[in-house]
Order: C-alpha cells, then sequence, then structure tokens
C-alpha cells in the first residue's frame, strides 16, 4: 500500500513538473538589420567606423561588403575615403531593413548613396534577384532576361532597388536604363534556390558598368 | 509494431517539445521505434534552428534519447546543442527530424521577425545540404491561445506558414493541419498533456511513414 501511495505521488509529481515549463524567449523583440559598403567609384575605397576598417577593391567582387548585422535604431556612422576625397555617412536601420551604402564619384570628389531593403520574399525554393539603380541619370532602370527582352522588374528609380523571385535557373541579365540597354550582359551563372541576389547598374567614369553580387550576410 | 519504417535511421532534433520525458521525445521517438526505425533524439529546449549548427548552452534545460535507452534529462551547463554536423558524422542518419517553430515565433513582439527568423532557419537547411540526408521539419502545433508565451492561434498560422516556404530541402509537416485549434490541451499555451504529446507524435509519425515523405529519404 505504501508502494502505491508513493507511486501515485511520485506520479503526480512529476505530471506537476512537466507542466512547469521555465518561461523563455520565443525569439528576439525586433527583427536582424544589416549595413552593406558597395564602392562604385572605380578607385579603391576605405570605409572607416571607430577601430573598424573595411577595404573595397576597385574592380571585381572586392568592390561590395558583405552585410554586417547592426542593432536596428542605432544611427550608424563611418566615414569613406577614396584617394584625397572624403565623404561621412549616417544611416539608422529599421528592423528587418538591409541597407547598402554606396560610394560613387562625383567629379573630383565622392557621393554615397544609400539604398534600403526591406524584403518579405524569403523563400528556399526560389532564388531573389534584385536590380540596385546607382545611376541618378538613369530615371527608370529595368532588369531584362538577356536576348529575350522579358521584364524581370521594371522602373527601378535611382537609389533604389527592386527584387523578384525568380525559379533557380541559369541567368543572363541585360540592364536597361530608359528602354535602351546599359552596360554588357550579367551573366548570373546557375542561381541557387534559396540565395539572394542584386544586379549594380552604376555610373562609370566612362560609361555606365553592371555586375551582380550575393547578398551575403556570413 | 510495423515494419513501415525498418532499415531507416533516424535522428530527431527540437527544442522544449523534445526536452522533457513524456514529450515527443517519448512519444514520436517511441513511434518511430514501433515502426521499425532505429532512433536518435536530442532536446534543447529554447534554442533556435541556427543553433543546432554549433555547441550552443540550452537556456531552460535538455534532454537526450539513444535508442530504445531511457530519457536522460539535461540541466544547468549539461543542457547544450550538439554541432549538426557532429550528429550526422555518429548517427549516420537517412533521415533528420526536426522539431522548431515556436522558439523562433517571437510570440510577444507585435511583428514575426522574418529576417532572423530566416538566417536561423538557413543556418541548419545549409548543414542538410551539405550533408545531403533527408529532413522533415515539424512546425508549430496550434497550442491554446494566451498563456505565459503569449502564444495565439493567428501567429502560430503565420509561423507555420512562413515556415513552410523557407525550410526546403526539408519537408515541411503543418502541426496546424494535425488537431483542430486548442484540441489539445495546454497549461501554458504552448505545450501539452501526455494525451497532447501522444496525439502529436503520433501524427507526426504517420507523416513521416507517408509515401510523399519516405520517397525523399535515401535508404
Amino acid at each position: 500500500m505504501k508502494k502505491l501511495i508513493f507511486a501515485c505521488l511520485t506520479s503526480a509529481l512529476t505530471l506537476a513538473a512537466h507542466a512547469d515549463n521555465p518561461l523563455y524567449e520565443t525569439g528576439p523583440a525586433q527583427d536582424s538589420s544589416f549595413v552593406r559598403f558597395l564602392n562604385a567609384s572605380e578607385d579603391k575605397a576605405n570605409v572607416v567606423n571607430g577601430a573598424a576598417k573595411v577595404a573595397l577593391a576597385a574592380q571585381g567582387d572586392g568592390r561590395v561588403s558583405r552585410f554586417y548585422p547592426v542593432k536596428a535604431g542605432a544611427k550608424l556612422a563611418a566615414n569613406v575615403q577614396v584617394g584625397n576625397a572624403k565623404a561621412a555617412v549616417e544611416v539608422v536601420a529599421k528592423p528587418g531593413e538591409f541597407v547598402t551604402i554606396a560610394i560613387v564619384s562625383n567629379g573630383a570628389g565622392i557621393d554615397t548613396v544609400v539604398v534600403k531593403d526591406t524584403p518579405t520574399d524569403f523563400n528556399a525554393s526560389k532564388a531573389s534577384v534584385a536590380l540596385l539603380n546607382l545611376d541618378k541619370s538613369c530615371n527608370a532602370a529595368g532588369l531584362n532576361v538577356a536576348e529575350k527582352n522579358t521584364a524581370i522588374v521594371e522602373a527601378v528609380k535611382p537609389a533604389s532597388l527592386q527584387r523578384r523571385l525568380v525559379n533557380p535557373i541559369g541567368l543572363k541579365t541585360q540592364v536597361m536604363c530608359d528602354a535602351k540597354d546599359a552596360g554588357k550582359v550579367v551573366d548570373l551563372g546557375q542561381l541557387q534556390p534559396g540565395e539572394r541576389y542584386s544586379v549594380v547598374l552604376m555610373p562609370g567614369k566612362k560609361a555606365r558598368q553592371t555586375f551582380f553580387v550575393r547578398d551575403s550576410t556570413s | 509494431m510495423s515494419a513501415l519504417l525498418a532499415g531507416l535511421t533516424v535522428l530527431i532534433i527540437g527544442d522544449s517539445h523534445m526536452s522533457t520525458p513524456d514529450y515527443l521525445i517519448t512519444t514520436l521517438h517511441d513511434d518511430l521505434m514501433s515502426k521499425g526505425a532505429v532512433v536518435y533524439s536530442f532536446g534543447a529546449c529554447g534554442v533556435a534552428a541556427g543553433d543546432w549548427m554549433v555547441k550552443s548552452q540550452s537556456p531552460c534545460g535538455g534532454a537526450a534519447r539513444i535508442k530504445d535507452g531511457p530519457v536522460e534529462v539535461k540541466t544547468g551547463q549539461d543542457a547544450m546543442t550538439r554541432p549538426f554536423n557532429e550528429l550526422i558524422k555518429t548517427y549516420k542518419p537517412n533521415l533528420v527530424v526536426v522539431v522548431n517553430g515556436d522558439t523562433m515565433a517571437s510570440y510577444a513582439a507585435p511583428e514575426l521577425p522574418k529576417t532572423w527568423i530566416w538566417q536561423q532557419v538557413s543556418r541548419l537547411t545549409k548543414g542538410v545540404k551539405n550533408n545531403t540526408v533527408g529532413c522533415v521539419w515539424v512546425g508549430p502545433a496550434w497550442g491554446t491561445e494566451g498563456g505565459k508565451f503569449n502564444k495565439t492561434f493567428a501567429r502560430a498560422k503565420e509561423m507555420s506558414g512562413y515556415l513552410s516556404e523557407i525550410v526546403a530541402p526539408c519537408t515541411y509537416i503543418d502541426s496546424l493541419t494535425l488537431s483542430k485549434p486548442g484540441e489539445w490541451a495546454s497549461s501554458d499555451g504552448q505545450h501539452f498533456d501526455l494525451a497532447g504529446y501522444k496525439a502529436w507524435g503520433a501524427a507526426i509519425g504517420n507523416a513521416i511513414s507517408s509515401p510523399a515523405v519516405l520517397q525523399t529519404i535515401k535508404k
């Protein structure tokens, strides 16, 4: 009988213990935010924030940093330098926002262009392709499938971005500016499901340039 | 006892639903074993999906169960995730079952943190892709509204819909289709009584045994 009472008590205590789960966080109070730097000046650039320094190449993949995680709502200040030209930039990222700070030439000096993206199209079966328009002389940029004139995105204003989910296929694109070809064909290769890409239109010293970058956060 | 899953080695990893005896670490584990699978289960309460790629401390306990052994409860510093790649190397599963949703839904926040969830889920699914292992992802169940975690049916539905789009290559198991809202009793809105966990475990086991899921697994 004592054994039975003990067993019942143990069972009751166990059930009570199961019912009392400790409280834990079910996620962050606000969403993650990111900032990256893009060098569209065609010369080497340095970005300095306190002791942190990011060196950006003049050409190729090294022109663009990865997206660095930042605290949403906090003011972020950095100094940008290309040769002797300097510019200061300040941004505040909202929760869930991806901010691109681009450096562009302006005569002998430089300007910074801030492009903000709050994506809601995360999808592991498709690829996300964006067109980022850094050319203030291009009022309506578009991205077509190369040689097919099929529009992926249209009417992208300067200092802005549009993106679209596409099937993960091999993709060559042509940037359009006011309905004319801008820059060379950009070959993104075989798109990977779940990956995110930005095709960039930038004002070059001689002519408009186009290239693509993966929107990497790590 | 059946042989539906004979020849299959299953690794289950998950959050609080896998961290207490009589939760899914008992009922789902038993269900898959009764169908002939060899099962290894690991739970770390309160962790997000990406925490499974490295050794991460659980804020509220954990548990492990190897094959037909007992549930070993872990507390304090012993309650950790084990890195996914190490688990795959050690147990060589054909199928990984991820039980994770409630710990990323930010029930107390006004907005679903979609970017953060994407990051967390992508970290783990990258591990799944790199190891070319079959995978199913079990999303949150309805629970009950209110309770100390502030869970709501609307957020559970939003979270489940979002997970279904971002967990590939894992096959998504929508737990919301496995019961009616509030059908399984819960004391805190999120965790169930034994009857609830038995029903949930059996329903997940049936989904895993379906031809649609079995076709995706290399034996």
